[in-house]
């Protein structure tokens, strides 16, 4: 039975690799077509070989004890970072790193919600938007000081948090993904339109830079002031996750029946994980804003929302530290490749379906796994 | 001195009728044992209890309080506890952690405390660290407490369930089917441990195929048919009860035989 | 006018049923919201252009625009068809027991692909199209009804009410029900759950690829995104109908389409993408079930 099974489903994964050739030909042509039936055959007929390197690379990776080292690695590498801008010729590395920063605090912000509690937000970066343009519109037109600017655009951000949220999260089912998907499309489209407020797509340009006793219009003391306000963000969102909200929120992740019998309001718990985490997406846009001095709608578009929900996947869902990871790993990598830029959401989708079906733990929590089992033995 | 109490309690599934006209009343510190066939409503009742199920009719009582159609964790802080018929514990997180879940309503600190993270935040959480051990000692696992939830025998994880249930600090436990997969060995320890549960003041009502367990532990026994309750008593009226040996009994012995 | 508008909110109303019942056919299913449906739409867009394109350049057009036009249809179909299967076969089935986020972000992942896959092959600009023997109107009691707009709302009904008989009539369709109400019981009487699955993603796609095709006859351009929005509002109407229910998602679909069509006429069409969202959040809030859907209580 078993045997037979087995041979079955063989033939049907070749049948699938002849399909998918067929598939592409009217895309690509016969002779790419033709290019890629190969190459996936080759990786068909190759696949169990395939399978033995990559769990040995695993076997041998899996020799080292990173735990041990976390904190280490962690003030080794916070170190480098925070003395990278006063080097000389940091310039350019400056602004990339500053932007790392700015990402971390997202997908820290988007991990409360969607790796924690188990919504899925398609919508992020439309709260980065309205962070960035409460603040620029606020800053420009009023004289308000920054820091009370500042705090009036990320509580507008989560106040709109849990307007958006609320008729979602009331119910059961994944109605929150439509939701902030068709959210942030509404934003584009207001945020296109409305010229009087917005100036369209040509964006709002004359964005004071932060002021907190001095102007922080220096790359390098916005860097410090984004790296201190980082910390702070993550630390805070650490302290959160390990208290019964946190444990609130895991709850409802895995079993909502569960939490509900065990006298947590589910839905009041998703709606402070979706505001809590909006308030992140504030202040990121606050900084976003402030630092370039610049916003326009091509900045918070749904792929910047896919951008952001990959790192969060890539680090490890539910694991901060791997969301700051995966901020790094994002945003650097394609810095570094600058030629791929044409086609790299093609590799973004590619790489989300292969996460989610191969690593489903992300990175940072594959390796904790590997820990866990090497400890046991 | 009734604790729980249904009036006229109706429940149905489309055209089937899950709960019909149930009247029945559960004494304060007792253990009552709901049995029935299998589909005749026993985890219908408790889920009407605990608020999953919304009755289409009747009343539901927790001492004075009426808490008929109230949101399950409402009613879970109104003090009463529930186990699942399939085990439901959260993988990926130890025993201890799992435990520490259900503390929640008992935890009392605020937003804030959670970030500065000050004396009453540790207090709290230490005070709650302490139950929960407490409780897995009671149900006799504390050993396994940085053990995987999910990664235990069948047994155990029925015990923490209970234990998870307990930590709550209900005034009535709902347990369904506990013994479901137990060996004799650990069902025979199952009872004594329920008897405990009782024994500290807790009202305890179980849902049990294992009439063994049913007539040596229970103080009042509630008998299920098709959503109709059909008898009630102490262990040894049930036991010769003509219906209830005819519709369930009988064909319990049959199967034991 | 009114009626005008009313013929041409009904036409695009069809596309969103077409497009909505691959959405509530795999959501009654897996429950499960398939964010990749939207762009089986759009590649049936493009395979329509792509395969008249080429019936074009061998003089098939020229010769027989009926055959033509025809064959266009049954292949993009059955492309559209072997994606859907596929995408479920790659993206979801390998997650069936996951997490209830897993197969979501994989479709969000699968449907980001397809889309620049398309915009990598084909470019990011619109792709434009034009079919002179279906540029024709008829006209009835004043009202100017295009040839397209004539096809489109047969072809719909047709393909609809198949549909129905389908699900309602036949054994497959009844299995199909079957797995919708329990799985585990459909598959202990001897159901293929593996099959039915599979079969739904492939109708759906059969569907979205029939409302691509026309649509890119009826605009006469297509571009890489229009998926993305139009599978948006698609599951918008598939919720107002009731998610899960097949009359639901055709109502809903008629529903959202005439809604938007008269906000963009007499209110604002900068805004035209901004209604569907509006209804979606009104249904949610006031009937959640939708318009035809039941609140199933979950077993415990
Ligand atoms: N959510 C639901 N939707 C539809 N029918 C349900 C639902 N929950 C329970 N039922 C039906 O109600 C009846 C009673 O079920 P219930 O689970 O209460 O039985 P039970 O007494 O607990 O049986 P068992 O001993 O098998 O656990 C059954 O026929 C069941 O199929
Ligand atoms: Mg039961």
């Amino acid at each position: 039975m078993n045997n037979y099974i087995q041979s079955n489903t063989h033939l049907i994964r070749l049948f699938n690799v002849l399909l998918i050739s067929i598939l592409v030909l009217p895309f690509i042509g016969l002779q790419h077509s033709a290019t890629l039936l190969v190459v996936l055959l080759v990786v068909f007929f190759l696949k169990d070989y395939l399978k033995v390197f990559f769990s040995s690379l695993a076997l041998s990776f899996s020799g080292y004890s990173f735990s041990r080292y976390k904190k280490a690695i962690l003030v080794v590498s916070s170190v480098i970072i925070l003395i990278i801008p006063i080097m000389p010729y940091s310039q350019y590395a400056t602004d990339v790193i500053t932007l790392c920063l700015i990402y971390v605090i997202l997908a820290c912000g988007l991990n409360v919600i969607v790796g924690m509690t188990g919504l899925l937000h398609l919508g992020y970066a439309a709260f980065y938007a309205i962070g960035a343009y409460s603040y620029a519109l606020l800053s420009i037109n009023t004289g308000i000081p920054f820091l009370a600017t500042a705090v009036l655009s990320i509580v507008i951000t989560s106040f709109i948090g849990l307007m958006t949220a609320f008729p979602a999260l009331r119910l059961k089912g994944d109605y929150l993904a439509i939701v902030t998907l068709g959210f942030g499309e509404i934003l584009r489209v207001i945020l296109n339109n409305w010229q009087s407020l917005t100036n369209g797509p040509n964006g709002l340009s004359g964005i004071p830079a932060p002021h907190v006793f001095v102007d922080f219009t220096d790359a390098r003391m916005m860097f410090y002031l984004t790296a201190v306000v980082c910390f702070v963000s993550v630390f805070i969102i650490l302290r959160v996750e390990r208290s019964k909200i946190g444990r609130a929120w895991r709850c409802i992740k895995e079993d909502e029946t569960v939490a509900l019998a065990m006298g947590i309001d589910v839905v009041r718990y998703k709606l402070i994980s979706f505001v809590f985490g909006s308030f992140w997406a504030g202040l990121a846009g606050v900084l976003y804003a402030s630092k370039m001095g610049f916003v326009s709608p091509d900045s918070f578009t749904f792929l910047e929302s896919i951008l952001i929900l990959c790192m969060v996947i890539v680090g490890g869902l539910g694991n901060t530290y791997g969301a700051i990871i995966g901020a790094f790993i994002l945003i650097c990598i394609p810095e570094i490749l600058r030629d791929i830029q044409t086609f790299r959401m093609l590799i973004v989708g590619l790489v989300l379906v292969l996460l989610v079906i191969f690593l489903p733990k992300g990175i940072v929590g594959s390796i904790k796994d590997v820990n866990h089992t090497n400890s046991k033995s | 001195m009734s604790i729980i109490r249904t009036v006229n309690l109706e429940k149905n599934f489309g055209g089937l009728k899950a709960l019909s006209n149930l009247n029945l009343s559960i004494n304060k510190g007792s253990i009552t044992s709901i049995i029935g066939p299998n589909g005749a409503g026993k985890t219908t009742l408790f889920n009407c209890i605990t608020g999953f199920n919304k009755p289409n009719g009747g009343d539901i009582f927790l001492g004075n309080l009426k808490i008929t159609g109230q949101p399950p964790h409402l009613i879970a802080r109104s003090g009463i506890a529930r186990t699942f018929q399939n085990i439901r514990l959260l993988s990926d997180m130890t025993v201890l952690q799992n435990i520490m879940v259900s503390r929640h309503i008992n935890l009392k600190y605020g937003f804030f405390d959670c970030i500065f993270r000050n004396k009453h935040f540790f207090l709290q959480e230490d005070i709650s660290t302490q139950k929960a051990m407490k409780f897995l000692d009671f149900m006799g696992i504390s050993e396994y407490c940085h053990h995987l939830a999910t990664s235990l025998p069948y047994g155990i994880q029925k015990r923490v369930e209970i234990a998870r249930a307990l930590s709550l600090e209900p005034e009535v436990i709902l347990l369904d089917e506990p013994s479901a997969g137990m060996i004799h060995a650990e069902t025979m320890s199952l009872m004594s441990q329920i008897q405990k549960i009782r024994d500290i003041g807790k009202t305890v009502v179980l849902i049990e195929h294992d009439m063994n367990l049913v007539m040596s532990i229970s103080d009042w026994v509630i008998v299920l048919n098709y959503g109709v309750m059909i008898a009630e008593g102490t262990p040894n009226e049930i036991k010769n009860n003509r219906q209830v040996i005819e519709t369930y009994l009988g064909f319990a012995h049959e199967h034991l035989a | 006018m009114f009626i005008q508008q009313i013929i041409n909110g009904l036409t695009l109303g069809s596309v969103y049923s077409l497009i909505a019942l691959g959405y509530t056919m795999v959501y009654g299913i897996l429950e499960f919201i398939n964010f990749a449906h939207g762009e089986i739409y759009m590649i049936g867009a493009y395979l329509g252009i792509i395969f008249l394109t080429f019936f074009t350049a061998v003089g098939l057009t020229t010769s027989n625009i009926y055959l033509s036009l025809f064959l266009t249809m049954i292949l993009t179909i059955a492309f559209c068809c072997a994606y859907g299967y596929l995408i479920e076969r790659v993206g979801y089935r390998p997650l069936r027991y996951a997490p209830r986020l897993s197969p979501l972000i994989s479709a969000i992942g699968i449907s980001i692909f397809l889309q620049n896959f398309v915009m990598f092959t084909q470019g990011a600009t619109d792709k434009v199209i034009r079919v002179e023997a279906l540029d024709g109107f008829v006209s009835v009691w004043g009202i100017n009804l295009s040839y397209l707009q004539v096809a489109i709302l047969t072809v719909s009904f047709v393909v609809m009410i198949g549909l129905n008989l389908f699900v309602n009539k036949t054994k497959i369709g009844t299995a199909m029900r079957a797995t919708a109400q329990d799985k585990i019981m459909a598959s202990l009487v001897g159901i293929d759950i593996n099959m039915i699955i599979s079969l739904v993603f492939v109708v759906g796609a059969g569907l979205a690829s029939v409302a691509g095709v026309m649509v890119a006859g009826y605009y006469g351009l297509v571009n890489y995104h229009i998926g993305y929005i139009a599978g948006l509002k698609a599951f918008t109407a598939a919720v107002l109908g009731g998610i899960g229910s097949i009359q639901g998602a055709m109502i809903g679909g008629l529903i959202l389409g005439i809604v938007e069509t008269l906000g963009s006429a007499y209110v604002s069409s900068d805004y035209k993408d901004v209604y569907a969202f509006l209804i979606l959040i009104v249904v949610l809030l006031i009937k959640p079930t939708g318009l035809l859907g039941q609140r199933i209580e979950d077993k415990i």
